[in-house]
């Protein structure tokens, strides 16, 4: 098993449920039955999925999605 | 099944001016509906219910890259956005990686917090627009609501829009449904394009700190950008900065003025104020529809068989009406909780410009109607005409008698 990348969260404080982070990446996003966002992992270890994050990251409207690469 | 023959006509102008009706005889009877589209009578599929409206935002095989999936009878009737235009590629109607790619260009300047710097800028704007409006001798409210929009639209990019009124009239024509109109339409998208390239050639000889400049710097500077991408996106702040706003200020303004106590309530309590956007977005939002999704695969949606390359319409106004997900949906109320509105979209093209869209609903409906609470229509509401559009839900003019200002 290799290490965490990084590590992925919502700040539900700010979401506001535009659903982009699950139509653009739903292997990591879904919405909760309140229409906010979650993440479905929150240790990300493959390149691919730190990148798909990262697209959310700089796309979703309310920046409310976290995602801190490990050093 | 094919439809009974009683369903009601789509895109009349009986239906331009009221839609409500018809879209709830849909929701009732025939939520995934097959139509003839007015242009060519391409078989098209209009979605009504609030959670099928929100599946096919959310779901992307439901495209908004007409470009990519559209069968061949939609491309022959012009149904594909913009298709030969210089503004065909704009970032609404492109699927990821693209979408994503531009999108990143534009969205660090729309996010609440970057927003929120611009809240002195829309104050000033909307009190010089009420000034504008006083001074009118036949007031005509849809002149504030197009003023707002552009002037703040026009202060992020850096320009005094001087032809706001021609682009948001080319808005208008851009998506209207009479089978005579197509070369007007391809036209209205040519011109927004050309008023796009003015100005990117104007900042290319002045740069400024604003966001024309660094679209091109994008462009010019990093190789992030086509040049008919650049365009394209000037294009789009153009088209959904202008005609959204503008729709939503008039809509709000008809549905307070017909609710009189949430007028009272809203002056007497500010605090509802963001609540009370969020309300004025879902009663009557700017967009009918979302922009045409086309169906990438044959998709099944209630039952019904929705074959590739078809166009399918999720009607915003209908979802944000149903009884299913809003009590009393009929009712104008600032303090209503629950589930959120579509009225900005969901998913992959949600509005990028909610943030500024919020901050001048509310500023430019809180100063309007704390000047002027007593403000009323001076023609039927049943005369008011709105833009003949398939897209567009916004009314083009509302006489109004401003009333005793407050004193």
């Amino acid at each position: 098993m290799s290490a965490a990348r990084a590590t992925l969260a919502v700040d539900q404080e700010t979401c506001r449920g535009t659903g982009l982070c699950q139509a653009l990446a739903p292997h990591l996003f879904r919405l909760d039955p309140y229409g906010e966002a979650e993440v479905l992992r929150a240790e990300l270890t493959e390149d691919e999925d730190v990148t798909a994050a990262d697209a959310v990251v700089s796309t979703c409207p309310t920046e409310s999605v976290i995602l801190k690469l490990s050093v | 099944m094919a439809a009974p023959v009683l369903s009601p006509q789509l895109f009349t102008p009986e239906y331009y001016r009221n839609p409500h009706p018809a879209l709830e005889w849909l929701r009732k009877n025939s939520p995934v509906h097959e139509f003839a589209f007015p242009v060519d009578d391409v078989p098209t599929w209009i979605v009504t219910r609030y959670a099928d409206v929100h599946t096919v935002l959310g779901d992307n095989r439901f495209s908004t890259s007409g470009m990519k999936w559209a069968n061949d009878r939609a491309r022959a009737a012009g149904m594909v956005f913009a298709l030969g235009t210089v503004v065909e590629d704009i970032v609404t109607v492109l699927d990821p990686p693209d979408h994503t790619r531009i999108r990143k260009l534009a969205m660090g300047a729309f996010t609440p917090r970057r927003i929120e710097e611009w809240r002195a800028t829309v104050d000033r704007i909307v009190d010089e627009a009420l000034d504008d409006l006083a001074a009118q001798d036949e007031p005509d409210l849809m002149s504030f609501a197009g003023a707002v929009p552009a002037g703040a639209i026009g202060s992020l990019l850096g320009f005094r829009l001087d032809r706001f009124n021609d682009m948001l009239h080319a808005i208008d024509r851009a998506f209207t449904t009479d089978p005579e109109l197509q070369d007007d339409r391809t036209r209205a998208f040519v011109e927004i394009g050309e008023y796009g390239r003015e100005l990117i050639e104007e900042r290319r000889k002045n740069p400024a700190d604003d966001l024309t400049s660094s679209f091109i710097q994008a462009r010019d500077g990093e190789d992030r950008l086509s040049e008919q991408e650049l365009v394209s996106m000037l294009a789009v702040m153009i088209m959904a900065g202008l005609d959204t706003t503008r729709g939503v200020l008039g809509s709000a303004s008809l549905g307070l003025m017909a609710h009189p106590d949430q007028v009272e309530l809203l002056n007497a309590r500010p605090d509802l104020l963001p609540n009370a956007v969020e309300e004025f977005i879902r009663y009557e939002g700017a967009l009918a529809t979302g922009l045409l999704r086309f169906a990438a695969e044959d998709l099944e949606l209630g039952g019904v068989v929705i074959p590739k390359g078809s166009p399918v319409l999720a009607s915003l106004l209908s979802a944000n009406r149903d009884p299913e997900a809003f009590p009393d949906a009929d009712r104008l109320d600032i303090t209503r909780t629950g589930v959120r509105h579509v009225g900005l979209g969901h998913g992959l093209h949600n509005c990028l410009g909610a943030a500024l869209a919020r901050m001048e609903v509310g500023t430019g409906i809180s100063k309007l109607f704390r000047r002027f609470p007593n403000m009323r229509l001076t023609v039927p509401r049943e005369e008011v005409e709105w833009a003949p559009t398939w897209l567009i839900r916004s009314p083009l003019h509302l006489p109004v008698d401003l009333g005793a200002p407050a004193s």
